[in-house]
């Protein structure tokens, strides 16, 4: 895993209000996948071995009966990752600053295609009705590189509205 | 006692019994040498030489590539996990609580962090509050939390519970501590032995780490618990970092 990032801007369809700049290691292979739309880096096969790490950017516009408090929704998005996730196993879940802002961290485990052990660092923050999320899925025996990219990550994040003053 | 095969690769006996298990598969440097081993070792449950389980399980333990040492400590109880990670990636752990009670398990290698997590039961915890303060405690009492004897491990708690409070909001419900320490050995690629050492406490919701800076003195100093659950896997040998045993 490398330590040199390289800067990617994140806008998606029909969502264009908002603009995610992050980084992700330099050899990573990146896309945006549609419908529905979040941008991917991916660790290349050459370089993954059984799992390939990877940084998904997600922005969402959440609907009227969506709760409005961040702590109250990533309860509910815990809940759904407690029932969906294999093997789910919560490590840390707690209020973070995103970009300056207030946010949402939470560390998972789960077990992963092809049957190992994966390290999920996520993070929540809230822009008006958009929820951002920045989700680092890593092998756990790749961890000790994965924590410091994940804080790599979280320094290059910046969040900027169209709409609203910074 | 004798040993009871509970599930497909799990079994359970007295830490005499289990040990002695472990120590004949791991002598046994052929499958064809089962049979024997199922004949001097009693066994309740269905068991056959042709069990491809328990071949895993001895091929792990003929061809060790590391060894995690885990132990868990706290109020109720000090559980020791001894796991052989092996050439074929099966792990063979061997648990004990006490003399009375040890299991023998098999596993996968890719899910050994998810192993060593559930093992101890790790729990997210509330992160330190901004003005969180380290707090120096002598190396000894911290010991004494991994003390054999339950009245040592309750004793020296009753010391340190008091200071914790000093740095962190201990709620007056919750008890609950363990102290996990996590120790693996391996040979480097350069032939030369490395272990890796890791260690967290925690004290009802909160996780703290002990940095020593002297033989006498130990600070805790209060942390995220993502911070305590990397103490307990990052020990792990990353890749290339450990000589097969056939180099």
């Amino acid at each position: 895993m490398t330590s040199e990032l390289t800067a990617h801007e994140v806008v998606l369809p029909g969502l264009e209000e908002l603009r995610v700049e992050v980084g992700a290691p330099a050899d990573w292979e990146i896309s945006v996948v549609e419908d529905p739309p979040f941008f991917l880096a991916q660790m290349p096969q050459a370089l993954a071995g059984p799992f390939a790490d990877n940084l998904i950017v997600n922005i969402e516009r959440l609907g009227d009966d969506a709760p409005a408090d961040l702590e109250e929704l990533q309860g509910l998005i815990y809940a759904q990752a407690f029932a969906s996730v294999p093997d789910f196993y919560a490590v840390d879940d707690r209020p973070h600053e995103v970009d300056g802002r207030p946010g949402w961290f939470r560390a998972s485990l789960q077990t992963a295609p092809p049957g190992i052990t994966a390290v999920n660092r996520q993070v929540f923050t809230l822009r008006g009705d958009l929820l951002v999320t920045l989700s680092l899925t890593t092998m756990a025996f790749r961890d000790p590189e994965a924590s410091e990219l994940f804080d790599a990550l979280m320094d290059s994040c910046r969040i900027l509205s169209t709409t609203e003053e910074d | 006692m004798s040993i009871t095969q509970l599930d497909p690769g799990l079994f359970r006996g007295t830490a005499r019994r289990i040990s002695a298990l472990r120590q004949r598969l791991a002598r046994t440097p052929d499958p064809a040498g089962l049979a024997a081993v199922l004949r001097e070792t009693s066994i309740t449950g269905e068991t056959s030489p042709d069990d491809q389980i328990l071949e895993n399980i001895r091929a792990a333990l003929v061809t060790p590539v590391f060894s995690v040492e885990v132990s868990n400590a706290g109020p109720g109880g000090l559980h020791r996990h001894s796991i052989t990670a092996g050439a074929n990636a099966v792990c063979v752990r061997m648990s004990t609580a006490g003399e009375d009670f040890a299991d023998l398990a098999g596993s996968p290698f890719p899910l050994l962090p998810g192993e060593l997590t559930r093992l101890v039961q790790f729990l997210p915890g509330q992160p330190p509050p901004p003005a969180a303060t380290e707090i120096e405690l002598s190396a000894d009492l911290i010991a004494d939390l991994a003390d054999e004897d339950q009245s040592t491990r309750v004793a020296a708690w009753a010391r340190i519970r008091p200071r914790l409070a000093e740095a962190v909001e201990l709620d007056p419900q919750d008890e609950s501590w363990q102290l996990v320490e996590s120790r693996t050995d391996w040979t480097g690629t350069d032939g030369r032995p490395v272990d890796t050492l890791g260690i967290y406490l925690r004290a009802g919701q909160h996780h703290l780490l002990p940095v020593q800076d002297s033989a006498e003195t130990v600070r805790l100093v209060p942390v995220p618990s993502i911070q305590a659950w990397e103490q307990l896997v990052h020990v792990l040998p990353g890749k290339d970092e450990v000589q097969r045993p056939s180099s």
